[in-house]
């Protein structure tokens, strides 16, 4: 099975700092389906795996999600919003990252990685 | 005891709802299964969130609204995907400021321990 979140930037930068991923607008869409009929958000779990996936490009390659040690969600993202992944390195392992709706911090998490079964 | 569908309680619907079906409650612990397939950890990931939410709305009809997750916490990705049908526990543990945090569960049929971790809720108070 295709991973999940594969394909769902539009755009990758990285920098000195880490990793800046846009989102994809017709993948947030996509994964906003049924999440809610009357109001469509991006549910934390989606959120999280893009998190991952962004710390995957971070990597440079596959990378096996260990654990997530925290994401906290400040407020509700919309597919139509301008949907933007943050990632950094910290140590070999973990990484911290950031969601930006429309330039709110909409999400934060650290994630810890850990080396493929 | 009979449950009524997990769509009753919460707002997913469609490829959004991977809970199908509420197992057992036993006044402190919710058991939920989703049906065979192929799952990756996010959407195991969202069924201990579904059946968290389930739990707080079997324990107290205030929770039967739909809820919404303010966090995810210590969650240990035992497995990146599973074929097959998953089992999920939810336990609703401390209430704070109207936050429930819920430890959660999710295994094989076998067994086979897939996720677990901590998952707060808030209860889904819509914006105007």
């Amino acid at each position: 099975m295709r991973d999940p979140a594969a394909g769902a930037f539009a755009s990758l930068a990285r920098d000195a700092h880490g990793l800046t991923a846009a989102v994809d607008p017709a993948y947030a869409v996509a994964a906003a389906r049924g999440h809610f009929p009357d109001e469509p958000l991006l549910p934390g779990s989606v959120l999280v795996e893009l998190m991952a996936e962004a710390a995957r490009g971070l990597y440079g390659g596959p990378a096996r999600v260990a654990a997530v040690e925290r994401a906290v969600f400040r407020r509700r993202v919309r597919p139509s919003e301008r949907i933007v992944v943050v990632v950094r390195a910290d140590g070999a392992r973990h990484v911290e990252a950031v969601v930006r709706a429309n330039d709110d911090e909409a999400a934060v998490g650290r994630l810890r990685f850990g080396p493929h079964a | 005891m009979t449950f009524p569908h997990p769509g009753a309680w919460l707002r997913h619907r469609g490829p959004a709802l991977v809970v199908d079906g509420i197992d057992g409650w036993d006044g402190e612990v919710a058991r939920c299964h989703g049906a065979a397939g192929d799952w990756t950890w996010s959407r195991i990931l969202e069924g201990s969130a579904q059946t968290a939410g389930i739990a707080c709305a079997l324990g107290d009809e205030a929770w039967r609204s739909g809820a919404i997750v303010a966090e995810y916490r210590d969650v240990e990705v035992l497995a990146e995907r599973h074929v097959g049908g998953v089992v999920f526990a939810a336990r609703p543990e401390r209430a704070v400021l109207g936050y429930r945090r819920c430890r959660t569960t999710a295994t094989g049929l076998d067994g086979a321990p897939l996720l677990r971790g901590v998952v707060t809720l808030l209860p889904d108070r819509r914006p105007a």
